[in-house]
């Protein structure tokens, strides 16, 4: 089964098309600050690098984040576009889900994405034989909270994510030799992880989530978060 | 040739059909009105969510109404700007990816160029060159339009679209969001008798400011209740709505005139306004100016318009690269 993976929730947007499990080509290229709608563009030309037209497209896999809400909307717009164009399912992903499957190991995974305010998009991932089992899902933290509720589990981490340099300093200093990092690529979203995550659970319900699929927000708008605290606008 | 349109620049999710640029197949559109409503203004970040969660099945509704198949659609248009950048990239990346599945061009069509079709959608007769006064809650935009694709702006505001001030006035006022039909409702029974503002401080240019006539009616409000006497809201709407209509009436006008057209055209939401559909129309039979307005339908955000612009821009310089990026600000040259 043919499967294009797409993934704009970080900095590094992210596409890649899978034949069952070889993949065809995969691309990664820095596209924020503003420039994530020339991902379209990017992938006309590698399909045609790659001879394959979009019809040949059987399923479309698609980061739902969590991470930049303009990055992950431009990326769900570009697969529902694609999706409905061509007449094929389309099933989202975890983009935590799918840097954490960017290394085999038996420890607990910790991918991080960056959110606002100083805090951190986190999830905690661990491989059970073939599968990445999700042991906490995507949720906001503060780095001093995530560091302290891990260090209480006692256990061997690995951390990765894009922008691990900002959470380095502190994660080591604190977790000492409990915390392991992410090496160069690791570090970034793979699309063909977000590829092979969609066909593994396209596989497993056959639901085509063309119309319910929505970006992963964590958080409410900042005019209904001052709504709800304030009971007016402003 | 059928053109599916897109738009979703400020609050309307809208898809349309639209055959060789001028017949409208469908026109589907979504107001997030209600969304926005309790916070008294469109949000931005809610804007983009809402655009997202909505277009895939705006799109479908308009192709069933149309009652066309998407393998008939031969060109994809959306609006690439101005407009709220979160909302510009939900529909014009929904609308490349459309284009590369469909195998068809895809063309970026400007908003405000896209507000004149509306008058071209409504009347075939209509040629140009006209003068097109494009008023809403967005934008205050008079442009000379030579050709198809050749246009020259000639006066812009300088601070608050007109609709902006509408909303203003009318929250001031307790009317609530949006704000042009509620003052226009409460206007005609006032009396348009308070001098909110002394002289036309751009007079003599075709630049628009309405903020200085808005915050005249704030004040006001807020003296007399600080004296706690009552609010003449009626002949203060009635006051505003004059002043307002007044203005864009003399710009419109003198442009027609300079320009020595016998056309001019209306667009946008403001141009739904009562006062100003009645005084435009004697004016221009006054005159002998040839007067146009879309429906009400037409003068909103749609993308009836964009398809029909898209139609035109593409007939005249082809199609845009897949690569396009939006632009919030852009202008129309
Ligand atoms: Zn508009």
């Amino acid at each position: 089964m043919r499967v294009l993976g797409i993934d704009t929730a970080t900095r590094t947007g992210a596409l890649a098309l899978l034949d069952g499990a070889q993949v065809i080509w995969a691309e990664q290229a820095l596209i924020r600050p503003g420039g994530s709608e020339k991902l379209p563009a990017l992938l006309a030309e590698a399909m045609e690098a790659a001879a394959v037209s979009p019809e040949e497209l059987e399923l479309i896999a698609v980061g739902v984040g969590p991470g930049s809400y303009t990055g992950v909307r431009v990326g769900l717009a570009i697969a529902k576009g694609l999706a409905f164009g061509l007449k094929v399912p389309l099933v989202g992903v975890s983009t935590l889900q799918a840097l954490a499957a960017n290394i085999k190991t038996d420890t607990l995974v910790c991918p991080l994405v960056k959110s606002r305010k100083g805090e951190v998009y986190a999830g905690l991932y661990q491989w059970q034989g073939a599968q990445l089992v999700e042991l906490a899902p995507p949720a906001i933290w503060g780095q001093e909270e995530l560091a302290s509720k891990l260090k209480a589990q006692g256990e061997r981490i690995v951390f990765l994510g894009e922008e691990l340099d900002e959470y380095y300093t502190y994660l080591a200093h604190y977790l000492k030799e409990q915390a392991r990092f992410g090496q160069g690529k690791e570090n970034l979203v793979d699309a063909a992880a977000v590829a092979r995550l969609g066909l593994a659970e396209w596989e497993k319900n056959k639901e085509n989530q063309l119309y319910t699929v929505l970006p992963l927000y964590l958080r409410r708008t900042e005019a209904e978060i001052r709504w709800a605290e304030r009971g007016c606008p402003g | 040739m059928l053109i599916l349109g897109v738009e979703t620049s400020c609050d309307e999710t809208a898809v349309a059909v639209v055959e060789d640029g001028c017949k409208i197949r469908s026109n589907v559109i979504l107001s997030q009105i209600d969304r926005h409503r309790k916070f008294g203004g469109v949000v931005p970040e809610l804007a983009a969510r809402c655009h997202l969660e909505a277009i895939t099945p705006i799109v479908e509704e308009a192709l069933r109404e149309a009652g066309v198949l998407p393998q008939e659609i031969k060109l994809v248009a959306a609006t690439y700007g101005p407009g709220l950048i979160g909302g510009l990239l939900v529909g014009l990346s929904l609308a490349k990816a459309l284009s590369l599945a469909w195998k068809v061009p895809f063309v970026g069509v400007n908003h405000v160029e896209g507000h004149i079709y509306a008058n071209f959608l409504a009347h075939p007769d209509l040629t140009p060159p006209l003068i097109c006064l494009t008023v809403s809650g967005g934008h205050t935009n008079l442009i000379y339009m030579a050709e198809h694709g050749d246009y020259e702006v000639l006066g812009e505001t300088r601070d608050d679209a007109a609709g902006e001030a509408f909303d203003k006035v009318a929250r001031v006022l307790g009317l609530g969001y949006p704000g042009g039909p509620p003052v226009d409702r409460l206007a005609r029974q006032g009396k348009a008798e308070i001098t909110l503002v002394q002289q036309d401080r751009l007079a003599g240019t075709y630049d628009f400011s309405f903020s200085g006539l808005k915050t005249a009616v704030v004040n006001l409000v807020h003296r007399l209740e600080q004296k706690g006497e009552t609010v003449p809201t009626a002949d203060l709407a009635a006051s505003f709505q004059r002043q307002v209509v007044s203005t864009l009436l003399e710009r419109a006008f003198r442009a027609v005139e300079d320009k020595k057209v016998t056309t001019l055209a209306l667009s946008g939401g403001v141009a739904a306004n009562s006062e100003l559909r009645e005084r435009f129309t004697q004016e221009a039979a006054r005159r002998g100016v040839k007067l146009y307005y879309p429906p009400l339908d037409l003068c909103t955000d749609n993308a009836a318009m964009i398809a029909a612009c898209g139609y035109f821009r593409w007939q005249k310089q082809g199609s845009s690269p897949l690569d396009l990026t939006v632009a919030p600000r852009l202008r129309l040259t």
